[in-house]
């Protein structure tokens, strides 16, 4: 018999679902939906996982950068339309640099309400599953904090190497450019939560800047950068699924 | 600029193609954008005609160089 949840706590929505006393949880994005998706089939077989949240997912993988891309064209060209008779270029970037602190803490709302909200899924289906908390448990707090903190020092110790890749690899960002990318994926990031649909804050955010750069010209974009970056999209969803499936296959032959 | 059109209706049509997988709540969704995306191409291509149309009318103009962008 499907029980449901929905995650009272969280502006993401999970769906658990028993299935030969195990829950799954669907109903999130990409790499870590793979994985997990991985680990079900190689322990059950194909037919526990549950079509209509892969599609929601399948979906919004690849309307999450499309939105994000939408916007950031629309909010750049509104700001350069609203200030294209200003000459004070000095003073216009100090303005955007601190609507960048804004943008930016936007955008990082909205990823901690919708992406790391998969973190705590995963615990939490655990958790469920190993019969630990009864089906209809919130998250506890212990599992909120951990997530939080793995994510923050995540942060902290993250190379500067994907930092350059979006800020100064695609597109040549600008602070202009840059508060127009966070506010459209900010934007898209919230309405996703609201909406309970998972999606990546990572595919939104390059969407955007590759919009705040096509605003300027196509070629302000390097596509062949833009291009491997959407590879390696493709590719972590069959790699997370394979590695789950593997590692699932390993603990049950150990257990 | 001609490139942008197309890009733009490409990933109309991509999106498009995504209504069919669509659960039945979210094909509003993946048609509002998709709808945007064609807006976007049809303006693009507005703007291109009128830019070929007044470098066309201006001799000392590089319509050619603009088509290009």
């Amino acid at each position: 018999m499907p029980m449901g949840r929905t995650g009272a706590d969280s502006p993401t929505r999970f769906r658990l679902v028993p299935t030969n006393d195990h829950f799954f949880v669907l109903f999130r994005s990409a790499a870590a939906n793979a994985a997990e998706c991985g680990g079900a089939v190689a322990r059950f077989g194909p037919d526990v996982l549950i079509s209509s949240g892969l599609r929601k997912i399948g979906v919004f993988i690849v309307l999450s950068p499309l939105i994000g891309l939408a916007l950031a064209m629309v909010f750049m060209i509104v700001v350069l339309w609203t200030f294209h008779r200003v000459n004070q270029v000095d003073r216009l970037n100090r303005l955007f640099r601190r609507g960048q602190l804004l943008s930016a803490a936007a955008f990082s709302l909205g990823h901690g309400g919708n992406d790391a909200q998969k973190t705590m899924g995963v615990i939490l289906a655990v958790l469920i599953g190993s019969g630990r908390l009864p089906a209809v448990a919130d998250v506890p707090l212990w599992v909120v904090l951990a997530a939080h903190t793995a994510i923050a020092l995540g942060t902290l110790s993250g190379g500067w190497r994907i930092v350059k890749t979006l800020g100064s690899r695609i597109t040549r960002l600008q602070p202009v450019g840059g508060m127009a990318a966070e506010t459209a994926a900010a934007v898209t990031l919230f309405a996703a939560s609201a909406s309970g649909i998972p999606v990546s804050t990572t595919h939104t955010i390059s969407g955007a800047i590759v919009g705040v750069g096509t605003v300027h010209r196509m070629s302000a974009v390097r596509w062949s950068v833009a291009a491997r970056v959407l590879w390696a999209w493709i590719l972590t969803i069959p790699g997370a699924f394979l590695v789950a499936a593997v590692c699932s296959l390993l603990v049950q032959a150990v257990t | 600029m001609r490139h942008r059109v197309g890009c733009f209706l490409f990933a109309a049509v991509a999106v498009a193609a995504l209504w069919p997988v669509a659960v039945p709540e979210h094909r509003r969704i993946v048609v509002a954008v998709a709808a945007v995306y064609c807006v976007f191409a049809v303006l693009t291509a507005l703007d291109y005609a009128s830019r070929v149309r007044r470098d066309s009318q201006s001799p000392s103009s590089s319509a050619n160089n603009d088509a290009q962008v």
